[in-house]
């Protein structure tokens, strides 16, 4: 199970590394983002069963391309707007980026998730516990973004970084939305698929 | 899904992976405790047992030419960098010279692992024992050699995100890369 | 005995060792003995409360419950310390994960007479219980420093221990009040096996309520 480092989107420095230009690692990069952050869903829909397991495994990643769909589109727009030395690539890599993160993160969380959310005896704890994962997971994702989008940029700090907060702002809610329509286990108190 | 079915669950995938294991080696006493405990703590200990063994699709030859191509790579990401001093040229060919050391170490203990095997003798205890040195011998080294070339892909991967501004680890892999190859000139 | 050695006195020597591709399964399956030894001296230390029966059950559940958890997190902390930039295997992660949880168990070991003595002076639920807590939480000090050190001086340290932290803690209180009584409900004449089915208001229920 040990990730070797030898290239290609879906090794660790796949992940990791910067790719000019080639927009076909970019969505290999999202797409491996997505599906391991689809292993979350499945471990916190598993408390409802094998239907529910494949609802909400749709659900988690749907609800990061949601967020992604509705507020990069913008981002992209003030960045050109407030003429940051950052082209639409950059921000596209930075954001495929904090997809992997995002999607790692809930794979590693998923086992704990299972537990978290199988076992507690009231519906709302288990809830909680799926939010607190996925806040978790999208945090790093987050990160991620800022950190990639600020070593591409040369300087206009704080201006990156008060258009970052607004990002970050509207697509947590975005994706909250989202979730929440499309998660049974926190749309519905205990309800199942 | 209750959490007696994620026990069971558990359970079972824990009694697939202890018979894997003991399909897959000798069945002698401490094979079986280890199945047993495998059992019980099979996400634990499952990641480790699956890298234990000869390690396949390995030749010495391969390992050579993928240690060799790797720092080739990191050479040419660290050119021109502040970080060209840290793999100088005879650093890589130490490297390599150590990697070629082993690995015709290596094709000479398979050499007189197949001659022992294809050799038609009554069984004897010191048989027996040169089988079981010389296979110990073969694992190491073929672990240092998978070891090394990991590591130089790692350097060389790393180095290359050095580039752009990522790469935090580059001293701490060539520390370790260097190490690694002093204790096994050593040993 | 030299792993054993160096997880207690050399961090640095245990983080190399979890490094090194050929020694990372020795590190693990010492790790695992003494995660069994220590959990097992310190539950029957805890079950030695109400004796007999309970004491042998603890001695089993507890180690049960820290392999557990430990296994649940493992993942979680190589997926957190790679996105915090540390490019290590999966099976190196799990060492280290390993090692603490041997660290922090040979400190529980070391801790389990001085909870015998206390339950042998007669100390109350609560008193035994809060000191098997202080226990605890000397264990994971010292499992906490050797992953401090792993981790590196470099950037993104802290978030990984506080998010690492965050998620091992929660598993672990919820295994381990999936797995409880260990120390026996005071209410109880015959202490359960397990206290499924009983509705104590969760976790934070089980630790609040206090007991006679």
């Amino acid at each position: 199970m040990s990730f070797h480092a030898t290239g290609g989107p879906f090794g660790l420095a796949g992940f990791f590394a910067i790719a000019e230009g080639d927009g076909t690692v970019e969505v290999r990069r999202a797409l491996a983002g997505l599906s391991l952050s689809a292993l979350f869903g499945l471990a916190i829909g598993a408390r409802y069963g094998a239907l529910s397991m494949a609802v909400h495994a749709v659900g988690v990643p749907a609800g990061f391309l949601a967020s992604l769909a509705l507020s990069l589109p913008a981002l992209c727009i003030f960045v050109a707007h407030f003429d940051l030395p950052l082209d639409t690539r950059r921000v596209v890599h930075a954001a495929t980026r904090a997809i992997a993160v995002s999607g790692l993160v809930l794979a590693g969380l998923a086992p704990g998730a299972a537990l978290l959310c199988i076992t507690p005896e009231s519906p709302e704890a288990a809830a909680c516990f799926a939010v607190l994962g996925l806040g978790l997971g999208s945090l790093c994702g987050v990160r991620e973004l800022a950190l990639t989008m600020q070593a591409s940029s040369e300087g206009r700090r704080l201006t990156l970084v008060l258009l970052l907060s607004g990002f970050v702002v509207m697509a947590a809610l975005v994706a909250l939305r989202a979730w929440w329509l499309l998660l049974p286990m926190l749309g519905r108190a205990g309800g199942a698929s | 899904m209750t959490a007696l079915v994620l026990a069971s669950s558990y359970g079972a995938i824990g009694v697939a992976c202890a018979g894997w294991l003991l399909l897959r080696g000798e069945r002698t006493p401490a094979a079986w405790v280890g199945a047993l405990a495998v059992t019980l703590v099979w996400p634990l200990w499952m990641p480790f047992a699956l890298s234990a063994g000869p390690l396949p699709s390995s030749s010495p030859r391969a390992a050579e030419r993928r240690v060799a191509r790797a720092l080739a790579r990191a050479r040419e990401a660290a050119r021109g960098t502040p970080r060209e001093a840290l793999l100088s040229e005879k650093d890589s060919e130490r490297i390599v010279s150590e990697v070629a050391r082993i690995a015709r170490r290596l094709d000479l203990v398979e050499s007189e692992l197949a001659a022992l095997n294809g050799a038609v003798a009554e069984p004897s205890a010191v048989r027996d024992r040169q089988l079981a040195r010389l296979r110990g011998l073969a694992l190491a080294d073929g672990r240092a050699l998978e070891e090394l070339a990991e590591r130089s892909e790692l350097l060389a991967t790393e180095l290359a995100l050095a580039r752009f501004g990522e790469g935090d680890e580059v001293v701490r892999l060539v520390a370790e890369l260097g190490a690694r190859v002093e204790a096994l000139a050593t040993s | 005995m030299t792993t054993v050695a160096d997880l207690l006195r050399s961090k640095e020597r245990t983080t190399e060792a979890c490094a090194s591709r050929e020694r990372q399964s020795g590190v693990a399956r010492v790790s695992l003995i003494l995660i069994a030894l220590g959990g097992a001296a310190f539950g029957s230390a805890v079950g030695s409360y109400r004796g007999s029966l309970q004491l042998g059950t603890s001695a089993l559940k507890l180690p049960l419950v820290t392999l557990f958890t430990l296994a649940l997190s493992g993942p979680a902390f190589f997926a957190l310390a790679t996105a915090f930039g540390r490019r290590r295997s999966f099976r190196q992660a799990l060492a280290l994960v390993l090692a603490a949880g041997a660290r922090s168990s040979l400190v529980l070991l070391a801790l389990s007479p001085v909870l015998a003595l206390v339950v042998d002076l007669g100390a109350g639920y609560e008193g035994v219980r809060w000191a098997a807590l202080v226990a605890y939480g000397l264990g994971g000090l010292s499992a906490l420093s050797l992953m401090i050190t792993a981790l590196g001086p470099s950037r993104g340290r802290v978030s990984v221990l506080m998010a690492f932290g965050a998620v091992f803690l929660v598993i672990g209180a919820q295994a381990a009040w999936l797995g409880r009584p260990y120390l026996g409900d005071p209410r109880d004449r015959d202490v359960p096996m397990f206290a499924h089915g009983r509705r104590e208001g969760g976790l934070l229920g089980a630790l609040l309520t206090p007991r006679s």
